[in-house]
């Protein structure tokens, strides 16, 4: 009979960034509930997560077995709009820096959760060894901010386990949306572009 | 914290998702062939733009929603090009990255 997850989480050294917030809070009770033996929940003003050193010097702290990375970046809706490239940018500094940390220290179970305009999705990935191998991972309204489809898809297709998922849900190009698109929203729209390539405009 | 215009990934190509997975799938096919694509599902038609988007207002008073997803179907009963979204799930074969 396949064991509770309450019993495998027993004992367990946990770091769960986002912690103090919505769903984290919710997160760090259930945890503390299966009996885990550490929750840390890393504060923004001790630990700037987007920077390697401080992830290090995090995971140094709490030495944790498991993390579950809940922390993100974010705004109201008009920040949101106005900024998308800096929200997004931060966000993924932060989860690379994290995954990649929990990789040089032998954290043996990683899990990334993210939502972007619509929920629920989850994003979950697995550590394991010295490879970062990924069971199934979304993608909410943001590959078409990718400037490089190809490249992205060549790293799914390397991090993914065999029979590892990619969801992906974005824009359609459809008889509603496409003048929608075109007319009214702010980002680029090109179904005409023969590339699947362009300027990520930034630095 | 300041936050400034022109970072990465503040391009886009709004259309990006139906030109690889639609358009050009068979590219898509030929250069992925460990990746398979096994939807991609146009939805919500409407729903999504009469709330407003990112914006504050909605053009359908809150009385109105829990009817709009059972209309919002209606249109993808005709065609699926009425889809302003798409789902879209790939599946990573057993065979070498």
């Amino acid at each position: 009979m396949a064991e509770k997850p309450e019993n495998r989480l027993a004992g367990k050294r946990v770091a769960v960034t986002g912690g103090a917030g919505f769903l984290g809070s919710h997160v760090v009770a259930e945890l503390q509930r299966a009996g885990c033996a550490k929750v840390f929940v890393p504060r923004s003003r001790d630990y700037d997560l987007r920077r390697a050193d401080a992830v290090a010097r995090m995971y140094a702290d709490a030495r944790p077995e498991i993390v579950i990375h809940l922390a993100a970046v974010v705004g109201g809706i008009g920040a949101n709009r106005e900024n998308p490239g800096q929200f997004f940018y931060d966000n993924l500094t932060m989860g690379v820096e994290l995954m990649e940390q929990a990789r040089l220290q032998g954290v043996s179970k990683f899990v990334a959760v993210g939502t972007v305009l619509k929920l629920p999705q989850i994003h979950s990935g697995t550590v394991q060894g010295r490879a970062v191998v990924i069971d199934h991972r979304g993608m909410l309204n943001v590959f078409h901010h990718i400037s490089d489809a190809a490249a992205f898809l060549s790293e799914a297709a390397r991090c993914l386990v065999p029979n590892g998922r990619s969801f992906i849900a974005d824009q359609n190009r459809g008889w509603i949306s496409s003048p929608i698109l075109h007319y009214f929203h702010g980002d680029r729209y090109a179904p005409e572009s023969k590339s699947w390539q362009f300027a990520s405009t930034g630095p | 914290m300041a936050i400034r215009k022109h970072r990465p990934l503040s391009g886009a190509n709004g259309a990006l998702a139906w030109i690889v997975f639609a358009r050009d799938r068979s590219r898509f096919e030929r250069e992925f062939p460990n990746l398979k694509l096994l939807q991609y599902n146009p939805t919500t038609p409407l729903r999504y733009w009469l709330s407003g988007g990112l914006k504050r207002w909605s053009l359908l008073p809150e009385s109105a929603w829990k009817y709009a997803t059972t209309f919002d179907k209606l249109p993808l009963k005709v065609s699926p090009h009425f889809g302003s979204f798409v789902e879209i799930e790939l599946l990573k074969s057993d065979g070498v990255a």
